[in-house]
């Protein structure tokens, strides 16, 4: 089932950005991890049910009880860039 | 008397009769620290102003009678683990400015517990990695020989608990990560089972086998520790709601009568021979104290490696998907609208084996793999599960290696990720199946470097853990204090 990895596509899909370097450099590893992970397709599993989760959790619910939040001052502290009580970002919507 | 040496039980005895002060405990690990970490890197950063002042409060406890178990016992917290007004960095680039405004839940209890926090320890990035060798900030070096690794990727847990640069420590231990350097550095690792703990504020890696615990010098002080830091939490949906028993409470019963299973696949070829006589002593050993060892046989084991790899790196490519370079940690410079800021920010942010992981779940994740990889993983997740069902049918504890070797050199594996993956290979079928599992120290290796026993259970019987590790160090000659 191996396939080489399209590093192009997946450094998309992860959204980052590296260098000609970084990506010749992880092709070459993920082609031997996923070799190696081909192991796998040795074992029988047709008849197996896959498990996410040891506890078989699903939505867990819980009441809607209104507690205090986190004030906007405290949080915006956090961010690398802000200004006027609001994140400071780039151009998202192109013009 | 060096204090820093103490267990949490006899520094807290001692507390509590007043022959010595919390303060003076304090003292005594920091000077610790100023000497040794230089050699070390076991922290990443120290908090000695909070920690001077918590150690006052738990010292007014301790005089009004109202001392608890960890009161005034200085502990270190792996940098994962969310503390409030205190740089939580994951050892990576992308959070080394982040000051959480929250604690994590184990960090409450600690510190409701009374526990003082000497600071942050060294790790691998974002906990992904068998040797702290990926830490963004420096190397961590193993106190039993400063040229070879702590383990990983809770090394900086390890190395400062072995080397009494604190009392206990917390790791976290998503597939190995506690008891792989625990073992690496001689000194006893638990992860408990998962819901056992709370995860809320830890720093999220594989949700579905992420787990908080100790890192202590005995096996009755990782007891204390848990007790002190277990229960459900309505802020972690995955948190048990279990009326924990007391864990210190039976754990002197010893293991007479006890029914104990070696896997077959845990002790073959691959195992550093030194390790394999160690294991086969212990378990010898364990007959000696009156239980029962057979071999016994966990299917599919050779298949958890590439299974683990495939779900925590699916899992982590995901959790990680939330360091955009808004909100909060490394914002790249100069970017010319939002995509570039969260594709700079994250190929500038991360380091290579974060990079690495986050590029296979994606791959694992992503149309037209999904089924190959991915789902392939969860159907090998059941049947490791059921592999350990079985045995426990009939046995109450799995024994076997922690790791296959003991610390290996700095360097000697860093350009290797699959070397370094099969260093997991005893480790990582416990985090799949949910269940707990101790490391501690069975001998030493030709290199007088320690070996880890690793003692496994079913779900929520952490007790009979307890019971068999303390029997074992209580009746060997293992637990020992490194010379550095």
């Amino acid at each position: 089932m191996s396939q080489k990895a399209d590093i192009e596509y997946l450094t998309k899909l992860a959204r980052m950005e590296l260098s000609a370097e970084e990506k010749a450099s992880l092709e070459k590893d993920l082609d031997a991890i996923i070799g190696y992970m081909d192991t796998l397709s040795k074992i029988d599993t047709d008849e197996i049910e896959p498990m996410e989760h040891v506890l078989g959790l699903s939505n867990v619910m819980r009441d809607d009880n209104p507690v205090p939040s986190y004030d906007r001052d405290t949080l915006l502290a956090c961010a690398p860039n802000s200004e006027d009580g609001f994140y400071d970002v780039p151009l998202a919507v192109e013009q | 008397m060096d204090l820093y040496k103490l267990s949490v039980k006899e520094a807290s005895e001692l507390l509590k009769k007043h022959e010595i002060k919390a303060d003076e405990l304090l003292d005594s690990v920091y000077a610790r620290i100023e000497a040794v970490d230089g050699k070390l890197g076991a922290y990443i950063s120290l908090c000695r102003e909070k920690a001077e002042s918590m150690a006052k409060s738990a010292q007014s406890k301790i005089d009004n009678g109202e001392a608890g178990a960890l009161t005034g016992i200085p502990a270190g917290i792996k940098d994962n683990i969310c503390t409030k007004g205190i740089a939580t960095t994951c050892a990576s680039k992308m959070l080394e400015n982040f000051i959480p405004p929250y604690n994590a839940t184990v960090i409450e209890k600690l510190e409701s517990s009374g526990a003082v926090i000497t600071g942050k320890l060294n790790m691998d990035e974002f906990a992904m990695g068998g040797s702290t060798e990926t830490s963004y900030f420096k190397k961590c070096a193993n106190p039993w020989d400063i040229t070879r690794v702590p383990g990983g990727s809770s090394g900086g847990s390890a190395s400062a608990v072995a080397s009494g640069e604190a009392l206990f420590a917390l790791g976290s231990d998503t597939g190995g990560s506690i008891r792989q350097p625990a073992s690496f550095c001689g000194v006893v690792g638990l992860k408990p089972t998962y819901g056992a703990v709370s995860r809320f504020g830890l720093v999220a890696f594989a949700s579905s086998l992420d787990q908080i615990g100790p890192i202590t010098r005995t096996v009755e002080d990782s007891a204390i520790v848990l007790n002190a830091i277990c229960g459900a939490d309505s802020r972690d949906s995955t948190c048990a709601d279990y009326k924990h028993p007391d864990y210190t409470a039976d754990i002197d019963r010893g293991v007479k009568g006890m029914k104990i299973g070696i896997p077959t696949q845990y002790i073959g070829d691959g195992l550093d021979p030194d390790v394999k006589e160690a294991v086969l002593r212990a378990a010898k050993h364990f007959e000696d104290l009156g239980a029962k060892c057979d071999e016994v046989s966990l299917p599919a084991a050779d298949y958890a490696v590439p299974a683990y790899y495939l779900i925590s790196s699916a899992e982590a490519s995901s959790n990680l998907a939330r360091y955009d370079g808004i909100k909060f940690g490394y914002a790249a410079k100069d970017c010319k609208n939002l995509a570039q800021l969260m594709d700079r920010s994250r190929g500038e942010g991360f380091g290579r084996e974060v990079k690495r992981r986050i590029i296979l779940g994606t791959y694992a994740l992503s149309a037209g793999y999904y089924d190959a990889y991915y789902k392939k993983a969860l159907k090998i997740r059941r049947i490791i599960k059921n592999g350990f069902d079985k045995v426990f049918e009939n046995y109450d504890l799995i024994i076997g290696p922690t790791a296959p070797t003991t610390a290996y050199p700095i360097g000697s594996k860093s350009g290797d990720p699959i070397a370094m993956y099969l260093g997991d290979i005893f480790t990582v079928p416990v985090n799949i199946a949910g269940i707990p599992a101790m490391s501690l120290n069975c001998g030493f290796d030709k290199q007088g470097m320690p070996i880890g026993l690793q003692i496994i259970a079913p779900a929520f019987n952490e007790p009979k853990i307890f019971r068999a590790a303390y029997a074992f160090e209580k009746s060997t000659p293992y637990n020992k204090f490194p010379n550095i």
